[in-house]
Parts: structure tokens; sequence; C-alpha cells
């Protein structure tokens, strides 16, 4: 197990690496940042002063490297749109972003996997057969557009809840349903074929010959041995809500770190897009280290792998 | 020989579900004739909701009623011909007076385009790290496979943004995005499946005959990995067509004044409380092809290759 966690750990922190490298490369070679840090009439000696301040002058390998330098003490420099630490800005959204995207996943397994449970269970009955329509068109919606969807039925037409913006718990509902309609299906989706793979086992069709009553069939035996495959996909998917997250929140003007990167990268503010995008990232990776571990806990076969 | 002539042929056709028998496959009388049966499963749904995409992606330029592009304020936001408009403007006109029905045709052939490349450069690219980990092994493998792990390790919405912010939005963007986001899930696939044609006799047997890595690769392995390159393409058409949409909708992709269901949708968010139609009319085209491809790719998943039910 040692030699597991090990082995995530390393992995997770070479995957950190490689982020910081990919965002590092694509802020640089977007441009020359230098214009964007002084006046329009600067002269050249002020120009170039700039580029000793901010160390633009040097080769690209030494700027990663004092880059990285800074990074590893959670200085990214400061914003260039708001003029203060850009990781102090980026961590000032996270709490939006991380509540948005909790809601979204715990609304994604509260609908997504009951629905699955009722469809395996009424195999070909009407219940299996509208769940199922459900998640396949579903799964076939792009988030932004439910989103829109969202907006123009529930803000729009019948005004019940505000376009956008936040403040109030009304203002989570439809962000939170655009982000996890797409997971709502596919938690569906592999509960329902999870859960059927296993009511089909020798121990399920066992559990029920000794006389055990359907809902402890159901709820013991079946359920929880449907559980591996589902713990991996909700890891997965807990990431994939925080990159969704982006467009999301730039739908609905939600104050989280997407809305931040996608408007930092307008202005070309790339501190900001750099912590930003890191920060995501090593958010994504640590869930994703996470579900590694919870999954080595729960199945032995892999640990020892 | 009988059975490498078999495997030979291309996608493998109908071929591959006598040696892999499909489950319910079996209960089917084996005397039916194989083109009855074959039309019996039939995608039709899949089938019936790509067509006019692919026609208006294809001969776009002959159905179109109008100029996609040409403004005229006096049909500002006429509604569609369903909610009270008329013929001439089908799907009604967006705000500044253009016509949706001709822009969503005109849209269909840059999105098919920008997802069909992205797929294939990913497919390209990704068959031959596989290719190349899985016939190789050793340290080059290892070295491919972490690559390919961390490029799954990092979210590809955040490749897809930071990318179009570095070379700017356009069709090239896009398509470069949807190869980076998509490369890995072929080499991972491709190289379990080189792993499991390596073992088998004809390779073994071409490897005596003394016969060049290049030619195994080319003659014996190759043609093999076909159905699921297909497969895993197809499926992931329809991904390509909402990352692409997703992308221009957020300024980073196709830009203005092209059409392009992305451009719709968010011009159209602008007007929602005036002109419903706007945003709903591109996305439900959306929702046609991606639902499309991924029944089609569904389909033909079974019909080619019933193992690759994890894809």
């Amino acid at each position: 197990m040692t030699r597991y966690v090990m082995r995530r750990l390393a992995f997770g922190l070479l995957a950190l690496f490689a982020v910081s490298l990919i965002t590092f490369m694509a802020t640089r070679l977007s441009g020359d940042v230098t214009f964007l840090l002084v006046d329009l009439d600067a002269s050249r000696e002020e120009i170039a002063a700039v580029r000793v301040q901010y160390g633009l002058d040097k080769s690209l390998p030494v700027q990663y490297l004092a880059y990285l330098k800074h990074a590893v003490r959670g200085d990214f420099g400061d914003s260039i749109k708001y003029g203060v630490p850009a990781l102090d800005l980026v961590l000032s959204r996270l709490p939006w972003t991380i509540m948005l995207s909790l809601t979204g996943f715990v609304m994604a397994l509260l609908i997504g996997v009951p629905l699955g449970i009722l469809a395996a269970t009424r195999r070909g009955s009407a219940t299996d057969l509208g769940a199922s329509i459900f998640a396949l068109v579903g799964q076939a919606m792009p988030g932004f557009w439910v989103g829109i969807m969202l907006q123009l039925l529930f803000a729009v037409k019948l005004g019940w809840l505000p376009t956008g913006g936040s403040g109030s718990m009304a203002h989570i509902v439809l962000p939170a349903i655009a982000m996890s309609w797409f997971s709502i299906a596919a938690f569906m989706r592999l509960t329902r074929s999870s859960m059927l793979e296993v009511l089909d086992s020798e121990y399920v069709k066992l559990a029920r010959v000794k006389g055990n009553p359907e809902q402890v069939v159901i709820v013991k035996h079946a359920f929880r041995n449907s559980l591996i495959p589902l713990v991996t996909f909700a890891g997965l998917n807990l990431g994939t809500l925080l990159g969704g997250a982006v467009v999301i929140e730039s739908i609905f003007a939600w104050p989280g770190v997407g809305q931040l990167m996608i408007s930092a990268i307008g202005a070309r503010d790339y501190p900001t897009v750099q912590a930003s995008v890191l920060v995501t990232a090593s958010m994504f990776i640590a869930v994703n280290l996470g579900v590694d571990l919870l999954y080595g806990v729960l199945d032995p076969r892999i640990r020892n792998e | 020989m009988s059975e490498m002539s078999r495997l030979h042929t291309p996608l493998g056709r109908g071929d591959i579900s006598q040696v892999v028998p499909a489950p319910e496959e079996l209960q089917v009388d084996a005397a039916a004739p194989r083109k009855r049966r074959a039309v019996r499963r039939a995608p039709i749904l899949a089938l019936f909701l790509l067509t006019p995409i692919l026609v208006f992606g294809f001969f776009g330029h002959f159905l179109m009623p109008h100029d996609p592009t040409m403004i005229s304020p006096v049909h500002a936001l006429l509604p569609p011909v369903f909610a009270g408009g008329t013929w001439e403007y089908a799907l009604g006109t967006d705000h500044m007076g253009r016509d949706l029905l001709s822009r969503l045709i005109d849209g269909a052939s840059n999105s098919l385009a920008v997802a069909f490349f992205g797929v294939a450069l990913a497919g390209a690219f990704g068959t031959a790290i596989g290719l190349t980990a899985g016939y190789l092994r050793g340290a080059v493998e290892e070295l491919l496979m972490r690559l390919v792990d961390m490029q799954l390790a990092i979210p590809t919405i955040l490749l897809a943004v930071l990318l179009a912010a570095v070379i700017g939005g356009g069709l090239t963007t896009v398509i470069a995005s949807l190869m980076i986001t998509f490369w890995a899930s072929y080499a991972r696939v491709v190289r379990g499946e080189t792993l499991i044609l390596m073992q088998r006799d004809y390779v073994a047997l071409a490897r005596v005959a003394g016969a060049s890595r290049w030619r195994i690769v080319r003659l014996h392995v190759l043609p093999n990995l076909l159905s699921v390159v297909v497969v895993l393409a197809t499926l992931q058409l329809g991904a390509a067509v909402g990352i692409e949409a997703a992308l221009t909708f957020l300024g980073l992709g196709i830009q203005p004044p092209a059409s392009a269901w992305g451009l719709m949708i968010s011009d159209g968010k602008l007007y929602m409380s005036q002109a419903w139609w706007i945003p709903t009319i591109p996305g439900i085209a959306i929702v046609m092809t991606v639902l499309g491809s991924n029944l089609l790719g569904d389909w033909l998943r079974d019909r080619l290759d019933p193992r690759l039910s994890q894809l």
C-alpha cells in the first residue's frame, strides 16, 4: 500500500510540474507582455527597465526557473489588471467555485444514482425507458446551452430565479443544475449498468434464495458492490465539474475562478491566468489522487498491482 | 490463412462478429441472411438525426435561402414559422436581421469541418503514439504512457482555453485544442490493442518469415486497429462538436462574422428576452449532432467489436 501511495503521489507532483510548464510556456508564447506593463509613449529605456524589473530580459528557461521558485512559495506576481497578488485574487474566488462545484456534484449524485438504481431494478419498465432516454439525450446537451435554456425558462420567462450573479441561495440553483446536467445523466447510466451487472451475479441470487427482503438485497448486496465503478467515476467527475465551472461561471456571472480566468485571458493578465490555471489544475490533480487512494482502499486488487 | 484474411478485411466488417459474437446475436437464427439482419439493426435514429446535419454541412451552399452574413435591420428579430413567422425566414432572424436557417446551415459546415479535422488529427497522432508504445515496449512505452496519463490528469478545458488564449481565436485554435484534448484516449486504446495483436500467431509467423518491423505494423497490426479507431472517432465526433461550440461561445473559437452554432448562441443570449428562438435553435442542432454521433458510435462498436464496450 505504501508503494502504491508513493507512486500516486509522485505522479501527482509530476503532473503539477507539467501544468506549471505548460501554463508558463503558453503565457510567454502569446506575445510580448512588456507592452502591457508600460505606457504607450514609454521610452526605450523605460521599456528596458520594466523588462529587467520583471525578469523578462532573461532566457525562457531562466525565466521559468525563477517563476517556479516563486510559485512554490505561492508568489505568482501581481495581477496586471487589478494590481494585487494574483494568488490572493484567485484564492478569494476559490470558495465560490468550490461551492458551485460541490453543489453540482451533490445534486448529480442525489438525482443520478437513485434514478439509476430505480431504472435497473425495474428493467424494461416505463421508468427505465424514461430514465434511459433522459440519460442519452441529457449527455448530448452541452452544459453552456443547458445553462442558457434554464436562464431563458426560469429567469426570463417565469421570473422565478435570477439570471446570474451571486448573493443569495436562489442564485446558485440554475448554475448548479446546468453544471450537474451532464453528470446526472452520466451517473444514472453508470449506476444502471453497474447495478444490472451485479443484480445478475450469483451472490445476489443467493441473497434472494436465502429469503432476504428485496430491499435488503438491493441496498446491501447489490448496490454496495456496484459502488466501485461509481467511486472512480465520481472522482473524475468532480474534477470535470471543476473544469466545467469555467464555462458555467461565465454564463451566470458567478464570481469564481473560472470567470476570473476567462476575463484575465482577455486582458492578457498573465500572472492571474497562471495562478488560476495552476490552482484549478492542482485541485483537479488532488481530487484524482484522493480517488486513486480511495480506490486502493476499496479494491485490494488495485493497490497490490 | 483463412483467419488471417478474415481479420484483414477493412474494418473487419461483419466477419468480426463471427469470431466474437455479440451476446444477443447468439440467439438470432444463424441461417437468417446477414444483409437483412444488418438492416434490422441499422441505427435508424442516429441516421435520422445526422442526415440533415450532414446534408447541411456538405451541400449547404446550395440550400441556404439567404446570405448568412447579410445584415438587414428591417428584418431583425423575426420569429420562426412555427411561432408566427413567415416561410421567407423559416427559422426567424437574429438582432441584425440575418436569416437563422442560412446561418444554421452555414454553421454546420464550419462545425463539422472543425470537429472532423480535430478528431482526425487526434486519431492519427494518438494511434501513432499508441502503436509505437505497444510495439516497442520497454522504456519508450513507459515514457509515452506516462505522457498519456499526464494528459488525462489535466482538465482538457483548461488546456483548450489556454491554447485559445495563446494563438487567439479561430478555426486552427479549435482544431488544435481538439487534437490536444483527444489524442491521449487513442494512444491508450491503441496501445492496449497492439499488445493483444502482437500476441497473435500471424504476427509471430510474419516475424519468423523475416518481415521487417514496418511490414508487420503495416500489414498485420494497423489494419486490425482500424475498427477500434473508427469507433472511438465516431464517439468523439459529437463531443468535438460540443467543445467547439463551447469554445466559440466563450469567444475563443470561430470568430464573427463567420457563422457557427456557438456564435449564434452567444449572440442570442443577449436577445433572449425578446427572441427565445435565437439561442434555442442552434442548441438543438448541437444536440442532434452529439446524440446522433453517440448513437452511431454505440452501434458501430456493437457491430464491429463487442469487446470494446469500455470505450
